[in-house]
């Protein structure tokens, strides 16, 4: 593979002959060639290396339309993905019951979720289980600002503080003429992704885990520095206060019976609220770093509170494992795959150019004024006409 | 303008001793001492100022009023300057009605407080502060900037204030340098009246002039110092009520009408009318080197009234006149007006005026009147009006680009702001709304925040550091300019200097050069190099070490005279031995003399046989017996270094001869020489001045013309010393006849004065001699003297056939060389037929028979001293100036030999003269003085009849001699010529000089070639000139000749000038043609015809290079001003953009570091336009993903530092140390310098390629890891983070890296340790701020999540290998574009990029350069130490390279100079068209042979065979001149072959046919050995 000996082969002895150190052709020839080898040395590692990542995608979004008994998810909702395995199990499926959600005694009428999975090998440790969002924009430039800092961070913010602030237009709400602070203020906070996932995956056949749930937790999934800007809520007067407009667990605000949450010990708020750089983004959800997955049949009880449809995004469960570059990608390696394609094309028409037609090097005719001289001397008729700013050479 | 002229008042006196008392008093001007003893006197015209001070402002009116009614008469066509000294309020000008101009002079460019508005203006003049400006103010609005607030205002008010203060500084320093000048003193007269006379002290006087108020606080006017000088005798008849002195002012304070002094070697502070000089005869010179560059001393002349009249300063009292003058203009060379002194009219030319700029000299003091104060002065009407700021005509390409930016930002924002409304819309819908967005159910919609918001956003696309960080780059380009060690000059100790940086891109774009000649491409140093006498050429060239060698010598010489005869005759051993021994001498030392003359035709080694090379045997038989003890001439004399044309034209040097005519040999042509050597320490009105008491003979000259100075210095040389210059005649001491005589002073007496004129273009000295015979002696431009030379049918009958090199018959359209060259050789022809009739040495008798008595009569009187002793010409003679037996020569001979002569010094660019004498009877005499008389009282056309009855006497003229006069050229200047023309630079040269100077010039800087078409454009009217102007440019629009020159006067081109339309033909053709010569131009013409051709060739840079203050205007105009800092002072260096020592380093400024800094300014700023396009697409790319709504994909101090830390180093690296070609590549190959002229640098095509591969890049760069990171998969993937920081990292991080490898390594060419350690540099500062960053960032913030990001990414391989292959898929096209581009089609400067590389090719560049240096070494006054540095560089590469092929080029030319040969055959006459052929081959090898030859000579093996042997020939020649001569002249072999170039017509040659053997043996000789000295020798032998 050195790049060395194959250069110096006669045919291409010219350009060997190159100084290293200035801009030339040639060296990027060569350059060219060591990208190909060393882009198919990549290639194979990064296949290879995408094998122990296993994936399971589900969207539920259509959930609540499968009725109470299992139905197969549609082709295009899902995407299973395991190594070391030739089957990717029994399609997963889902169905859901009406039911109720509750929440600081006070409950509502909700759609659970049962979402049955099959995993025909064991999942190596750590398991991760995610949502994923589609459509939508976290980035969007009002949205992405949308919320007051200090606020969060525990500071007892009064209405005409944050009024004009960047939690606007979701700081504070007008009552019978009075403003009350939004706590936590802005769009972020208020958009917080309710549905939630039960933190044990159940085995649905004794076979399976010899019939033991795997149990998930939901604690040490925010990231350490996101847990700083959080505090517990500084108000002390806690109807001085007003819970997001979308928040359906303070159907009637704030009370002593339904406190506020502790935002720094509330690490589903952390994670959401660091916000995704694209439309389409997974969160952190569960995650289980102590035990592999047995293969075996689960199933997964969400609680559908989100509503995705009315702005035409998908909500999915994710369940992942991670190899040593992190998740699973397929898309690095296709980039790979087609840089180290371009790379040989390229260098076998440059190639083939060569021999076919060679230029010497440094060929005088090559030469501007030599070839505008050739040209005036075929144009003699108006040879000073032509001779303006340019400079003589257009003449000569 | 009686009323103001005679209000004159007389009132009581103060009578004073009978002495002279010189009074000094210190006085405030506030308050005079006068209080005390003298007060300054205010009379006035009107007795109503005197009471009415307080009430001037009415008296002002009234005056005006009184102006006013009289305007009519005035009708502004002059101006009225009554001279009275008792005025005390200022004059006031008619047409304002306000005083006139104040004399004080600005050339500051703002005020206190015009300032800020006008630098604001300019400020914002630039296109980006606008746009900056605007992009602040959006910014400042909070809720739309998606950025920082001040980020945009806070830089832009630092730089902006940064460039104010620099602009405010440089003006503060014009300033005080105005201030110094206005603050000069000067001597003003002023009278003033006794103290006991004065009135009271509450009445005390003012000082009358109210128009510069402030001058008079006490504060501001310190103490004025009055020199009075209180008159010698006590006027006798009713004495004087007032004390006239003169009393010391500012500069500033002087004003129209005020009468001043001026003393010796002091500037004159305005335009003055002279009224008086203490110079003889009202005399006086000055120096207008300011005004016109040239340094020689001007003669002003007092008009004879006034002179009389005004001796003293009392009479300044009594003296009442009036000055009618004209208007002030431009016009340096002519004046009109008169002078009223009571009834008379005395006419006022330029003669009587000293212009503000001038210095006087030579002279005591002179009084003058003001005319023109102030901006009125001809030298400000001259300078530029409104100094215009130099801005880079890149300038406006950026300017272009910053719109179409602007543009683009606009579009951006816009398409994302309708993008941002319609997404709004869909997802508005009730149903499908995106909720999550609104509060309660209702979306905001905020049009003009996502507008600006996206305007901020995408702001920095324009850097705003863009200037500044150009400014830095510039500011080292011109470091490096300053410490180029081979752009300083030792012998001045100057190095060039960079006056500004703005334009330093321009040094490599330029097209036009406007070049002056004196000081600039000459060294103003005449020199007197050459006469002929009788037919004789001689050589001058006395260094004064050589004169006194010959000095000393010459007694040994003399003694050993007459052995040295026996020796020739008898033809001993010891003779023998001696010619041997001479010949080697000559082999050795003269032997590159005799290499070039191998090559020369045998025809002209017969022909020149019987005149100069006689003498080399007779001087070498001279030296040999003069003794081996000592060496009595340097070698420098026979091959001596300026003695270039020695090796045309073997003639005598003069320092054989003057020791030979010292010896008391007689010969007529000894007679002859004494008589002309005497005429020219006659025949001028120069002026010795002694410069060392101690030695009488020490003396130098002043004299009207440094020419004049030339002759006069060359008579004293030569043995004529002009001694001393008295009332009515000149002291001559002339060269001894015989060794024993002592030298003795004669004196002339000067009867007449008959002054040179442009056109009359002679002067002529009547002289009454010791003797008491009265002769004429007339100098003259040899076209003027030819015509009044006695007997036209035998001399001006072929010369009338024949054009001078100068055709003063306007456009002929004819090359005036071809017409000669026909002529002569139709010429010789018949000369050879006459000769072979008359049969041999013997021909021409006939015809000299009749003018024997002429001649003999000048013979007569020039031995004179040897009274009774006929004419016995001795053998000597015979011997030193070959065979010329006196008669036996025809007198026709000597007219064809004598043109001859003058033509070749001609063509080598001496300046010829011709004298010519008359001896006139006294009758004769007496009756022409009357007429001269007559004519000089005439008050109608004076100067007319004067020339009129000049030219009466000016006829029938003897011949005396003809002299050659070089005007120095500096070193180097032809060679860095013929560069910049094969740079595509068309060279202009604007002088103040004569025509024929210029032409010369021309010549002898190869401005003009042999075989240029000389296009001389003569005409009076525009009707005229019009029609001239479109002949000469359909003519040279045929491109029927290879090289057009174009010459103008100032006063064709002041006709030309007044009509747009004219001048427009005249740029028009002045662009088309090759050159341009404009003569005799002022300094506002210069900058009249810059201006023009930067009108109308509004993409071509134009440059201006001069030294003196008469170049300032034209070196402001135009787009490069470069100043030479010689010897006429600093001014136009300081006035300039860039300043250099000498001409020839223009080569390596415009080549070297104007490409450099041309290609290095290009690529910073494409560079720079092309990092922020690809960033901040990124950012609008993103926006697919931010539903249009503006948010940043990078954290704002992240995206601020962009520009700063993470991009900048390696553009300004670029920008900074790029190099695209080698030094030495540029120097050797000019025509790569058409790379700037033709804006391949930089240009809205290569701004597209680079802007194609931002976008390309900005996709690619933020695409492949968005969409690797899941932005548009349907099931996503996980990398190590997923927020808006870590996408931007991912994206901004491989931006970094494929910017900053495009810049420092796709872009650069020139990889440098730099290059490496800043690119380094900037990735580690990336990297290394991110690590801070993520461990340092604050914890709570919005939007951007940053803690700990970096480190958590960084441990994510997917992260790295995104990022890597994002930069691959980035870059590789990019690198395959240019593969392409480079391999398939080459550019000029890859191919040469190539051949750098090539070992071969710098091998025999390295032989080229050592040949070159041999050959060149002295001519481009290039070190030993440079020629190795060049070798070791090549040596360099040529360690770094093996072998590789070069090919040939020489088919392709061989093929073009056939088929231009073939286009040539179609002329009618043989001899025309041989001539033609001849012209063109010239030219062929002149253009190729000079320009690619070498490139072929270079890089082609076979061809460079050739190149080197005849390099090597060429070589021999160690001289400059020689070197200049060759490549000019022989730049052909096939030249020599027919040798047109300087034909001896034939009438001495020896015919074949008529050859002796022993000629023929000699001949043979000659032939054989190659060495044409032998042959002479032979001959010698033989007689």
């Amino acid at each position: 593979m050195s790049s060395e000996t194959k250069s110096r082969k006669p045919a291409r002895k010219m350009r060997t002959q190159r100084p290293p150190t200035a801009w030339d052709i040639d060296a990027d020839e060569k350059r060219n060639d060591d990208g190909d080898n060393w882009a198919v040395l990549l290639l194979t590692k990064i296949f290879t290396s995408q094998r122990p990542v296993a994936e399971l995608v589900i969207d539920y979004t259509n959930c609540d339309k499968a009725g109470p008994t299992f139905v197969r998810i549609p082709e295009n909702s899902y995407s299973v993905n395991f190594p070391n395995s030739d089957s990717n199990g029994e399609p997963p499926e889902y169905k859901a019951i009406w039911g109720v959600g509750s929440a600081n005694n006070i409950t509502w009428p909700t759609t659970k979720c049962t979402v049955k999975i099959n995993l025909p090998v064991k999942l190596i440790k750590p398991v991760f289980v995610y949502y994923r969002l589609t459509n939508f924009y976290q980035n969007h430039r009002r949205y992405v600002k949308s919320l007051d800092a200090k606020q969060l961070s525990g500071v007892a913010r009064d209405a005409s503080e944050l009024k004009g602030g960047s939690c606007d237009p979701l700081a504070t709400v007008l009552e019978n003429g009075v403003l009350y602070p939004i706590y936590p203020c802005g769009l972020i906070a208020n958009s917080i992704f309710n549905d939630t996932f039960s933190l044990f995956l159940n085995p649905l056949e004794s076979t399976t885990n010899n019939n033991k749930s795997y149990i998930l937790t939901d604690t040490g999934i925010s990231w350490k520095s996101d847990m700083r800007k959080y505090g517990s809520p500084g108000y002390t007067n806690l109807s001085a206060i007003r819970p997001p407009p979308n928040w359906k667990k303070f159907p009637n605000g704030y009370s002593e019976d339904s406190p506020p949450m502790d935002l720094s010990k509330d690490e589903h708020f952390q994670v959401w609220m660091r916000t995704a750089g694209l439309p389409n983004f997974r969160k952190l959800y569960s995650k289980n770093e102590q035990d592999d997955l047995q293969s075996g049949t689960y199933t997964i009880d969400i609680d559908m509170n989100y509503n995705v449809t009315s702005y035409g995004g998908t909500k999915s469960i994710v369940i992942s494992t991670v190899s040593f570059i992190g998740g699973r990608n397929p898309f690095l390696g296709i980039a790979y795959v087609v840089v180290g394609v371009l790379c040989v094309v390229l260098g076998l028409l440059f190639t083939a150019r060569h021999l076919y037609k060679p230029r010497r090097l440094g060929d005088h005719t090559y030469l501007s004024w030599n070839q505008n001289a050739a040209a005036s001397n075929a144009a003699t008729a108006h040879p000073a006409t032509s001779a303006t700013a340019t400079g003589a050479s257009v003449r000569y | 303008m009686g009323a103001n002229s005679t209000a004159m008042e007389l009132g009581s006196v103060q009578q004073d001793s009978g002495r002279s008392v010189a009074v000094v008093v210190s006085a405030s001007m506030e308050e005079p001492p006068g209080s005390a003893a003298l007060v300054p006197r205010r009379d006035s015209e009107s007795t109503e100022s005197k009471s009415a001070h307080p009430h001037r402002a009415g008296w002002l009116t009234m005056l005006i009023n009184r102006f006013r009614g009289r305007r009519g008469l005035v009708a502004s066509k002059t101006r009225v300057i009554p001279i009275s000294p008792s005025r005390t309020t200022p004059l006031i000008q008619p047409e304002t009605g306000k005083p006139y101009v104040s004399n004080a002079v600005t050339t500051a460019r703002y005020t206190i407080w015009d300032f800020l508005p006008k630098q604001l203006y300019a400020q914002f003049s630039k296109i980006a502060n606008v746009y900056f400006l605007f992009v602040a103010s959006l910014q400042m609005v909070p809720s739309w900037s998606p950025t920082g607030q001040y980020t945009t205002l806070v830089p832009l008010l630092v730089f902006l204030s940064i460039a104010i203060a620099h602009e405010g500084y440089d003006d503060y320093r014009r300033h005080r340098q105005d201030n110094v000048e206005n603050n000069q003193q000067t001597n003003v007269f002023r009278r003033y009246r006794n103290a006991t006379n004065s009135i009271s002290s509450q009445d005390r006087p003012q000082p009358h002039r109210p128009i510069s108020p402030h001058s008079f606080d006490t504060s501001s006017t310190p103490v004025a110092e009055l020199s009075i000088t209180i008159p010698l005798t006590p006027t006798m008849h009713s004495p004087t009520p007032t004390l006239p002195v003169f009393q010391k002012i500012k500069w500033k304070d002087v004003t129209v009408g005020d009468i001043l002094r001026v003393d010796q070697n002091d500037w004159v502070p305005a335009d003055l009318v002279l009224l008086h000089s203490a110079g003889s005869e009202g005399g006086c010179y000055v120096e207008t080197a300011a005004l016109d560059g040239e340094t020689n001393l001007k003669q002003r002349q007092a008009l004879k009234a006034t002179n009389d009249i005004i001796r003293t300063p009392e009479d300044i009292i009594s003296f009442s006149g009036c000055a009618h003058t004209e208007q002030p203009n431009q016009d340096l060379y002519n004046f009109e007006g008169y002078m009223e002194i009571g009834r008379e009219k005395n006419p006022l030319s330029i003669n009587q005026i000293l212009l503000r700029g001038t210095i006087l000299r030579n002279t005591p003091c002179i009084y003058g009147v003001v005319v023109f104060s102030g901006e009125d002065t001809k030298i400000r009407q001259n300078g530029s009006k409104n100094v215009r700021t130099k801005a880079p005509s890149m300038q406006r390409l950026i300017n272009k680009v910053i719109i179409v930016i602007f543009s683009l930002v606009i579009f951006l924002s816009a398409l994302c702001t309708v993008l941002s409304a319609v997404w709004n819309n869909r997802n508005n819908k009730p149903g499908l709304q995106a909720w999550y967005l609104t509060a309660r159910g209702v979306m905001r919609s905020d049009t003009a925040s996502v507008l600006f918001g996206y305007i901020v956003l995408f702001n920095t696309m324009i850097p705003i550091s863009l200037y500044v960080t150009m400014e830095l780059v510039k500011l080292l380009q011109a470091y490096f300019i300053h410490h180029d060690i081979e752009m300083y000059d030792p012998v001045t100790d100057t190095p060039a200097e960079a006056r500004t940086t703005v334009i330093n891109e321009e040094l490599g774009q330029v097209s036009y050069l406007f070049s002056d000649k004196t000081g600039t491409l000459t060294e103003n140093i005449m020199i007197f190099r050459k006469f002929c006498v009788a037919g004789f050429s001689f050589n001058h060239d006395l260094d004064p070490e050589s004169i006194n060698a010959a000095k000393l010598s010459h007694e040994n010489q003399t003694t050993h005279t007459s052995e040295g005869h026996d020796h020739r005759m008898d033809s001993t051993p010891e003779g023998e031995a001696a010619t041997r021994l001479r010949r080697n001498k000559c082999k050795s030392k003269a032997g590159k003399v005799v290499g070039k003359l191998r090559r020369s035709s045998q025809r002209r080694h017969g022909n020149r046989s019987n005149t100069g090379y006689q003498s080399l045997d007779g001087k070498g038989i001279l030296e040999m017996e003069s003794g081996d003890n000592s060496e009595p001439f340097p070698e420098s004399v026979h091959v001596g270094k300026h003695s270039y044309l020695e090796t045309i034209v073997p003639c005598t040097p003069t320092s054989d001869l003057v020791p030979f005519l010292q010896t008391g040999v007689r010969h007529h042509m000894t007679e002859r020489i004494r008589f002309f050597l005497l005429a020219m320490a006659l025949c001028h009105d120069a002026v010795p001045e002694l410069v060392d008491e101690s030695d009488p003979l020490n003396l130098k000259y002043q004299a009207a013309s440094p020419d004049e100075n030339a002759l006069v210095a060359g008579a004293k040389e030569l043995g004529y010393i002009f001694t001393e210059r008295g009332r009515g005649g000149i002291q001559v001491q002339s060269l001894t006849t015989s060794p024993s005589e002592v030298p003795k002073n004669e004196f002339y007496e000067v009867l007449n004065v008959l002054e040179f004129s442009s056109k009359r273009k002679r002067m002529s000295v009547i002289y009454r001699m010791p003797d008491r015979r009265i002769c004429m002696f007339t100098k003259g431009a040899d076209s003027i003297i030819l015509e009044r030379v006695r007997d036209p049918k035998t001399g001006y009958d072929d010369f009338s056939a024949m054009d001078s090199p100068v055709s003063p018959h306007g456009y002929d359209g004819m090359d005036p060389l071809e017409s000669l060259e026909y002529s002569k050789s139709t010429k010789s022809h018949r000369h050879t037929a006459d000769r072979s009739s008359a049969s041999g040495a013997d021909a021409g008798v006939g015809h000299g028979d009749m003018n024997r008595r002429e001649r003999q009569h000048t013979l007569d009187y020039v031995k004179e001293d040897g009274v009774d002793q006929p004419l016995v010409e001795d053998d000597m003679g015979a011997y030193f100036f070959g065979q010329t037996p006196g008669g036996a020569q025809s007198e026709i001979w000597e007219y064809h030999q004598t043109m001859d002569h003058i033509q070749e010094y001609a063509t080598t660019g001496l300046r010829t003269l011709l004298y010519g004498h008359r001896f006139l009877s006294e009758e004769e005499y007496k009756e022409w003085s009357k007429q001269y008389a007559d004519a000089q009282s005439a008050l109608e056309g004076r100067q007319e009849k004067l020339e009129q009855v000049a030219d009466l006497l000016e006829q029938n003229l003897d011949m005396t001699g003809a002299t050659a006069i070089e005007d120095k050229l500096q070193v180097g200047v032809p060679e860095a010529i013929d560069k910049l023309r094969r740079a595509g630079i068309r060279l202009w040269m604007l002088t103040g000089d004569k025509r024929e100077t210029a032409i010369n010039i021309g010549y002898s800087c190869r401005l003009i070639k042999n075989y240029s078409s000389t296009i001389i454009l003569d005409v009076p009217t525009q009707a005229q000139a019009h029609k001239e102007l479109n002949n000469a440019i359909k003519d040279v629009s045929k491109g029927k000749s290879q090289h057009v020159v174009v010459v103008i006067d100032g006063a064709t081109l002041s006709v030309v000038e007044q009509s747009p339309e004219l001048m427009d033909l005249f740029v028009d053709l002045g662009i088309r043609a090759d050159s341009v010569i404009c003569c005799r131009v002022s300094p506002a013409q210069k900058a009249i015809v810059v201006k023009t051709v930067r009108a109308r060739c509004k993409h071509a840079v134009t440059l201006a290079i001069g030294d003196g203050a008469n170049d300032i205007a034209m070196i402001q105009e135009a787009n490069v001003g470069i100043g030479i800092t010689g010897k006429e002072g600093l001014q136009a260096a300081r006035s300039s953009d860039y300043s250099i020592a000498q001409f020839r380093f223009l080569e390596r400024l415009l080549f070297v570091h104007g490409r450099w800094s041309y290609v290095r300014v290009s690529k910073f700023v494409l560079g720079t336009f092309y990092k922020c396009a690809t960033f901040y697409l990124t950012q609008g790319l993103f926006q697919l993903f931010t539903g249009f709504s503006g948010t940043s994909l990078y954290e704002q101090w992240t995206l601020s530092f962009y520009n700063t830390l993470f991009s900048s180093l390696p553009v300004m690296v670029v920008g900074m140390f790029e190099q695209d070609l080698m030094a030495s590549t540029l120097l050797l190959v000019p025509e790569l310098y058409t790379f700037g002229q033709r804006d391949c640098g930089f240009s809205l095509a290569t701004y597209g390629t680079w802007m194609a591969a931002a976008v390309y890049q900005a996709i690619a760069t933020s695409m492949i890891p968005l969409w690797i990171a899941g932005a548009v998969a349907k099931f996503g993937v996980e990398p190590g983070d997923e927020t808006l920081f870590s996408m931007g990292l991912g994206v901004y991080t491989a931006i970094v890296l494929v910017v900053t490898f495009k810049i420092a390594y796709l872009e650069t060419h020139n990889w440098s340790i730099v290059t490496h350690i800043t690119s380094f540099l900037t990735l580690v500062s990336w990297f290394s701020y991110n690590t801070f960053y993520s461990f340092f960032y604050p914890i709570p913030t919005a939007g951007y999540h940053v803690r700990g990001v970096f480190q958590t990414l960084a441990g994510h391989l997917s992260f790295w290998l995104t990022i890597i292959v994002s930069f691959m898929i980035a870059i590789i096209p990019n690198l395959m574009a240019k593969m392409i581009k480079s391999q398939m089609f080459p550019s000029d400067v890859d191919i040469y990029q190539e051949l750098e590389k090539d070992p071969k090719a710098v091998q025999r560049w390295q032989e080229w350069e050592e040949e070159l240096g041999n050959q060149g070494a002295e001519a481009e006054g290039v070190t030993g130490s440079k020629i190795q540095r060049r070798l070791s560089i090549a040596a360099s590469i040529v360690s770094r390279n093996s072998s590789r092929q070069a090919p040939s080029v020489l088919s392709s030319r061989q093929g073009r100079s056939k088929s231009r040969h073939l286009r040539d055959g179609t002329i009618k006459s043989d001899q025309a068209s041989s001539m033609r052929r001849r012209s063109h081959e010239v030219a062929e090898r002149d253009r190729f042979g000079e320009g690619q030859d070498r490139v072929g000579d270079l890089f082609a093996e076979g061809v460079h065979r050739r190149g080197t042997s005849e390099q090597q020939r060429r070589s021999l020649s160690g001289h400059r001149f020689n070197q200049s001569y060759n490549n000019n002249a022989m730049s052909g072999a096939p030249r020599s072959a027919t040798q047109p170039s300087f034909p001896r017509s034939a009438p001495f040659a020896m015919p074949e046919t008529n050859v002796s053997p022993v000629n023929m043996l000699g001949l043979r000789r000659a032939s054989s050995t190659g060495n044409p000295v032998d042959h002479h020798l032979a001959r010698a032998r033989d007689l």
